[in-house]
């Protein structure tokens, strides 16, 4: 199987890469200049909490007819959370637990994933196989299914690493078997013409070919790992206490602060993995790469 | 394959021969009528003809990338002729098996003795290795040892004045630089038999101009036979001691010209009037395959 097959129904979020690409592709100072860069997300930032203060102050009362304390103001959030020694190291430890388990739940979805990736780019009836149950994996409501996985195997972290694989590995296979299969047939003539074999072919050109999809696939799974640790929290309390189990015990205290702090901190972790793969992704192929401008 | 720097003597017998061979795709694309002819050691052939006539899938077939439907394309060897050695690509109705690189008899390693090189269309460079690691490709996949792959490289990227942009990856380099550097990864396994599938073709003209002659300048320093496509007949003039024409779609050969210019050939040839003579031959000719 040499021609590549791209399935344009893999949910791929990235484009090939080409064979030949323009010379004049825009580099990364042609995207803008350093002052839009620092402008841009602050008053985003302005925005974002100025809209807040008046979900507070204003439109909970006069659109919704709540009371103002179901959305904190921003500043009471801070101070309960942040501020507050006993809290921010509560909060802090919880936040370790998620990221671990979530840590966990990503290297298993990557090896498995990436795996399964490889096996079903070797042929199309394998691809075929497997397709429908990866979809079917992303596609079941996990709320629903966390349950019944806790009746199987335990409602420990165990089955939390369990949920996080379940909701991150769709991404990963669909992202590098995408990948897989953009090497141009061109390319593929280069290692026929020297007899190559299956490892070959794999090692020195799809999985390099790749590797700008992978990434891509690593960055949206990290992502949904996070939320898949703080999904299983919600429901499991044994193990290690992490930041979902807390945010769930302050909202049923109605600490309504302390609530948002633990969901901002779940939020920047999810954020951080996210920029952490968009970095990696760019030490890594930014040197050959064109799209790895600065995006994460 | 000694070195690149000291070329031994070949044999003056063809190379290449293709004999009778014919092409169907599977989709009953009838891309050759029967095509016969050969490549020798120190021959420049060139084939010309319409779009779609089928000359890139000469080079696929005399490549092994493809088989012919029926005739054969023999490989001989080039310097120490051995009987019994003979590379030959049959016909798919007389092959014992179907898969192109498992042929005993057409061992596409690095175990046959006549080398082949091939510059394709486009670069076809690998976009995440640097040129130096993408000249030393086939060098690699033909398991040649790491001093040796080194040198070979080293002595490959000089020849196509390369030299200073070994750590550059292919998108920091023009499209000519692109060409030079696939260029010289065949020119690393030292080709005895040089395929050209219109190489050129997406240069400009001065570029290529350019490129056209210092390719004859590898060609006479490195002797080997070449067998080039290409859509531009000045090129095919300035470059060939033969110039092929083929019809149109299925390909066959209309026309034969032999150049009646000796090597070394100086870039004022393009302007003299002898040239011009030749190539309004081959554009008559040429014209003739298109109806």
């Amino acid at each position: 199987m040499t021609t590549p097959v791209i399935d344009p129904t893999g949910g791929v979020l990235t484009t090939a890469t080409g064979g030949m690409q323009a010379i004049s592709a825009p580099s990364e100072a042609d995207r803008g200049h350093g002052w839009v860069n620092v402008v841009g997300p602050v008053f985003g930032f302005a925005v974002f909490v100025g809209f807040w203060y008046l979900m507070h102050y204003w439109i909970l009362e006069h659109v919704f007819d709540k009371p103002r304390f179901l959305v904190t103001a921003p500043h009471r959030v801070v101070d309960k959370s942040f501020l507050d020694g006993a809290t921010r190291s509560d909060m802090l430890y919880a936040l370790g637990w998620t990221a671990l388990i979530s840590l966990i739940g990503l290297a298993v979805a990557i090896s498995i994933g990436m795996t399964l990736a490889v096996v079903m780019a070797q042929a199309t009836w394998i691809e075929r196989s497997f397709w429908p149950y990866l979809i079917a994996a992303q596609a079941v409501p996990i709320l629903a299914v966390v349950p019944i996985l806790g009746n199987i195997f335990g409602f420990g972290m165990g089955t939390r690493v369990v949920v996080c694989v379940i909701i991150s590995i769709f991404p990963i296979v669909s992202n590098t078997l995408f990948g897989l299969l953009s090497a141009d047939t061109s390319q593929h003539d280069l290692f026929t013409l020297r007899g190559a074999g299956r490892w070959t072919r794999l090692t020195k050109l799809q999985l390099p070919a790749a590797m700008p999809a992978i990434f891509t696939g690593f960055r949206i799974a990290a992502g949904l790992s996070v939320i898949g640790a703080v999904v299983g929290e919600l429901f499991f309390r044994r193990g290690g206490k992490g930041i979902g189990i807390l945010m769930d015990q302050y909202r049923s205290r109605t600490l309504f602060p302390q609530t948002y702090g633990a969901l901002i901190l779940s939020s920047l972790l999810g954020i951080a993995v996210f920029v952490f793969f968009g970095w990696l992704s760019k030490l890594v192929i930014g040197r050959w790469h064109e799209s790895t401008r600065k995006s994460g | 394959m000694t070195s690149t720097t000291s070329t031994p003597p070949r044999t003056t017998t063809s190379l290449l021969e293709f004999s009778d061979v014919t092409k169907t795709f599977p989709d009953g694309t009838h891309a050759l009528d029967p095509v016969s002819f050969g490549v020798g050691a120190g021959e420049f052939v060139t084939v010309v003809g319409p779009s779609g006539c089928g000359k890139s899938t000469l080079l696929r077939i005399a490549s092994g990338l493809d088989r012919p439907t029926t005739g054969s394309v023999r490989v001989l060897p080039a310097r120490e002729p051995r009987p019994g050695k003979v590379g030959e690509r049959r016909s798919e109705g007389s092959a014992a098996n179907s898969g192109g690189a498992a042929d005993p008899a057409w061992p596409v390693g690095g175990a046959r003795e006549t080398q082949i090189g091939y510059v394709f269309q486009d670069a076809t460079l690998l976009q995440w290795r640097t040129v130096r690691r993408n000249v030393e490709l086939f060098a690699e996949l033909a398991n040649v040892p790491k001093a040796e792959r080194v040198r070979r490289v080293e002595e490959s990227l000089t020849l196509v004045g390369l030299d200073g942009f070994a750590s550059k990856y292919p998108k920091q380099l023009s499209g000519g630089m692109r060409m030079r550097a696939s260029l010289a990864r065949s020119l690393v396994m030292d080709p005895d038999v040089f395929l050209f599938d219109e190489p050129f073709g997406a240069l400009d003209e001065i570029t290529r101009e350019r490129l056209n002659d210092e390719l004859l300048q590898l060609f006479r320093r490195q002797g080997f036979g070449a067998l080039f496509i290409t859509h531009s007949i000045s090129e095919a003039v300035f470059l060939s001691s033969k110039v092929l024409v083929m019809s149109a779609r299925p390909g066959r050969i209309v026309a034969s010209f032999d150049v009646p210019f000796g090597y070394p050939r100086s870039p004022e040839l393009r302007f003299d009037a002898a040239f011009a003579a030749v190539a309004g031959e081959v554009s008559h000719a040429l014209r003739g395959a298109h109806e």
